[in-house]
């Protein structure tokens, strides 16, 4: 507000934007905000009442900025999102817990009904080959109408008698 | 219970193993698992959490290209493929071999809705 100290001038002559600064800062860390909260402490007694009234402009600030952050690509933002071993793995317990604590209906966990071609691995592979050749069908189709044939024609004759009595010695 | 919810996740897996399916993993949008099974074939830095985070990041950065919701994505390498359902705050990562049909694995995200419907509610958005 118009306070031009010896310090400030020069921090902000640090803070001066260059090709290297990011128009946005990270939304994940609390740097914003702490700088913000660091200003405030240095100049709090000088603002007064108006701290409150600060605070909220700090939020609305914060809020417009995650707001301009969800929507902008930001890949150099990217590398700095990774969790630590111990929150890893706290937070893969708390998942545990709260999934045993859930109640998952059966239908959902009934297994699905199977594939008509579920024994044929990579069916569409095979259906999708070039079919046999036209020689080769015709040669299929005699050879199973000769069998065909071949079986209705099958009779028995009997050349002895049918019923023979066991007891005549 | 988790121990149903994997067994059901693990008979999914069974079913497509001979399709080229190596695992399931069902993650927060920082790769940490609510549910994972996988079979030996994995690569073994295929189900950390860094490489896992690393497709959920791109599939958030996909929602801000102006074209609406990014629904999945499809990573295709030399050695694997990977195959990742946005079903936020949730993802479901396939991964599965090179050669497996894709079209058959995006199929499984009917099979998977349910569920992570479900367990979505576990995690804040």
């Amino acid at each position: 507000m118009g306070c031009c100290c010896s310090t400030e001038d020069s921090s902000s002559l640090q803070d001066e934007p260059n090709a290297h600064t990011r128009l946005l800062q990270d939304p994940v860390s609390n740097s914003y905000q702490t700088g913000l909260n660091n200003s405030a402490n240095e100049y709090g007694n000088s603002y007064g009442n108006s701290v409150a009234q600060k605070t909220d402009d700090q939020s609305a600030q914060y809020k417009v900025l995650q707001q301009i952050a969800n929507k902008v690509i930001d890949v150099g933002a990217l590398d700095c999102q990774t969790l630590e071993e111990h929150e890893y793995a706290e937070r893969a317990r708390v998942y545990a817990q709260s999934i045993n604590k859930i109640h998952i209906p059966q239908s959902i966990l009934r297994k699905k009904k199977p594939f008509l071609l579920m024994d044929v691995s990579n069916a569409e592979r095979i259906l999708s080959a070039p079919p046999i050749s036209q020689a080769d069908y015709n040669l299929m189709t005699a050879a199973t109408e000769n069998l065909s044939s071949a079986y209705h024609t099958i009779q028995v004759t009997h050349t002895k008698d049918l019923v023979v009595s066991l007891g005549k010695g | 219970m988790i121990e149903d919810a994997t067994s059901y996740m693990q008979s999914v897996l069974e079913s497509y193993r001979k399709d080229g399916l190596h695992a399931i993993a069902v993650t927060d949008r920082d790769g940490v698992p609510l549910l994972k099974v996988a079979d030996a074939e994995i690569p073994e830095h295929a189900l950390r959490q860094n490489f896992l985070s690393t497709f959920g990041m791109a599939t958030d950065q996909a929602n801000k290209l102006g074209i609406g919701k990014n629904k999945l994505m499809v990573f295709a390498y030399s050695n694997i493929q990977i195959i990742l359902f946005n079903k936020h705050p949730l993802l479901v990562t396939l991964i599965a071999s090179v050669n497996a049909n894709t079209g058959l694995l995006l199929k499984l995200e009917e099979q998977l809705h349910s569920l992570v419907s479900c367990i979505s509610s576990l995690v804040d958005a």
